[in-house]
């Protein structure tokens, strides 16, 4: 363990000055919206959350530091879960960030529309949109694993096929989730007024959580196998 | 004595490329270039003294221990080196600090800064935009910060001016000065051999044509000439590296065979120059003549 949390210290060294700005600017941009329009809408910085991850793997390529990797002291295949570790600690820090902006964003109550909040239901309430976040961190956990093993298996220079498909399968998500004819509003709504009881909301969280990290941990060890024995 | 460094019958294949039971030695207290020319399977062997490239056969065992089975500790107590910089360009030398620290066990960050104010390399400067012989220097300080007893280098003077080499070269002679310590550095820069290696190793093809000292090889060839019509069977044979023109004949021969040398073919000794050029002659001609069969 000690090697992997030594390797996710040295790629935050690496990354943060790079993407500290970009990633201020847009938590502001997000955070902004949440408190001003709703919550819902500040939600898709946690589908992108993970691209500070990304722009890690291009600043490595660039600086040739698969070289440095492989003469650290570190066994082979370590880089991997560093990585995805990392990522999964990120995904679920901007899920604490929204959850936490939401919260306070009902507190305030400084919404521009607050017609629009009442007509939300289930949305406009706190646990809604704590509910919500928690299905986009399954998919912002789907898509940034995805991403990660695409370019751990394929390499770096072939990561645009993570993200065509990537996004091209949440769009077909979309469409199917639509012609199912959910209706997530009213779904929620049932969710937020129904689950009272305090047993009932944790095995919820603990199942959709899990979900997502259990999809991070499996496309880890599938990036994991594919990769140990890739020379450097 | 002590070996630093034993490898026996390395063999690694790639498409189109191959090391061939490449087998050499490196004693405690020593530096040994390696040396020969772009393409030659020295990168190929250090990759694998390392455990990054994946070896088909063979044993590598530094500093007492497997390469594979004790990677780890071998990285603990090796320094590596290579021609180009491997961080990212935007950090500073602080940073770099911070990154490896947690790392090495031996690391100190005291002799780190220390090492980097008597290389001259300025601290609030990003490495990305060092000088060549900076970057150089800096991987130095990365290796030198640590308790290593081997340091690896892969065509550390290329590139450099002959200020900054010459610099680099000093660099190396202090760190091998207490005995206890061996650096194993490959070059195509065969003056720098000349100037500093106590061993040499030379390789072509992705096989050893010579391991062994320097003075050994200085003394093992000698440079023939002579008319055309003095080439021998017996110099066919066992010359190496043979061109013949209509004026006349050179090539590079074992010196053991001076003394047998047939009238009007004269000799000199051949330096480390003219060694690499007539060994990739005579391994162009092996090629050739595996293609003809």
């Amino acid at each position: 363990m000690k090697e992997i949390i030594d390797l996710m210290r040295l790629d935050f060294i690496c990354m943060k000055r790079k993407t500290l700005l970009p990633l201020v600017l847009a938590l502001i941009c997000a955070a902004a919206t949440g408190i001003f329009m709703h919550p819902v809408f500040m939600m898709m910085i946690l589908v992108f959350s993970w691209l500070p991850i990304e722009a890690l793997f291009s600043i490595t390529a660039k600086g040739n530091m698969d070289k440095l990797y492989g003469m650290l002291p570190v066994r082979r295949g370590r880089l991997v879960w560093a990585r995805f570790l990392l990522s999964a600690i990120i995904i679920a820090l901007a899920t604490a960030f929204v959850i936490a902006v939401a919260w306070l964003a009902f507190k305030l109550n400084l919404f521009y529309d607050k017609e629009l909040i009442l007509e939300s239901e289930g949305m406009g309430t706190f646990e809604g949109s704590v509910m919500m976040a928690s299905v986009i961190f399954d998919l912002s956990c789907l898509f940034c694993a995805w991403e990660l093993t695409t370019i751990f298996v394929l390499g770096m220079e072939r990561e645009f096929i993570g993200i065509v498909t990537g996004l091209l399968l949440m769009f077909v998500a979309t469409v199917v989730f639509v012609e199912m004819n959910i209706d997530m509003q009213s779904m929620l709504t049932k969710f937020a007024t129904g689950m009272g009881k305090l047993y009932m909301k944790s095995v919820y969280y603990v199942v959709v959580f899990g979900v997502g990290l259990a999809i991070m941990a499996a496309f880890a060890a599938i990036s994991y196998f594919a990769t140990r024995r890739r020379e450097i | 004595m002590e070996n630093v460094l034993e490898i026996n019958d390395l063999c690694k294949r790639y498409k189109g490329f191959e090391l061939k039971n490449v087998s050499f030695t490196l004693p405690k207290g020593y530096i040994m270039g390696f040396v020969g020319q772009n393409g030659s399977g020295k990168t190929t062997t250090i990759r694998s003294i390392l455990n990054m490239a994946n070896i088909n056969s063979g044993e590598i065992k530094v500093l007492g221990l497997d390469s594979v089975k004790d990677e780890i500790q071998i990285k603990q107590r090796t320094g590596v080196v290579l021609d180009s910089l491997y961080f990212a360009e935007h950090l500073y030398i602080s940073e770099i600090d911070k990154m490896l620290r947690h790392f090495y066990e031996s690391w100190n960050s005291e002799k780190f800064y220390t090492l980097a104010k008597r290389f001259s390399l300025p601290v609030k400067k990003k490495v990305g935009s060092f000088s060549k012989g900076m970057k150089m220097k800096l991987m130095i300080a990365c290796a030198l910060s640590r308790d290593t007893q081997f340091l690896i280098l892969d065509e550390p003077t290329s590139g450099l001016d002959p200020v900054a080499r010459d610099e680099l070269l000093g660099i190396l002679s202090d760190y091998i000065e207490d005995g206890e310590r061996s650096i194993l550095f490959s070059t195509h820069i065969t003056a720098d051999v000349e100037h500093i290696a106590d061993y040499v190793t030379v390789l072509q093809g992705g096989k050893v044509w010579f391991t062994g000292t320097k003075d050994e090889l200085a003394e093992k060839y000698i440079i023939i000439k002579g008319e055309r019509s003095a080439v021998s069977e017996a110099i066919k044979k066992y010359s190496i590296g043979l061109r013949t023109r209509a004026t006349g004949f050179e090539a590079m021969l074992d010196s053991a065979y001076k003394n047998e040398l047939p009238q009007g073919v004269e000799y000199e000794k051949a330096d480390f120059d003219e060694i690499l050029v007539y060994i990739s002659r005579e391994d162009k001609k092996g090629d050739n003549d595996e293609r003809d069969n």
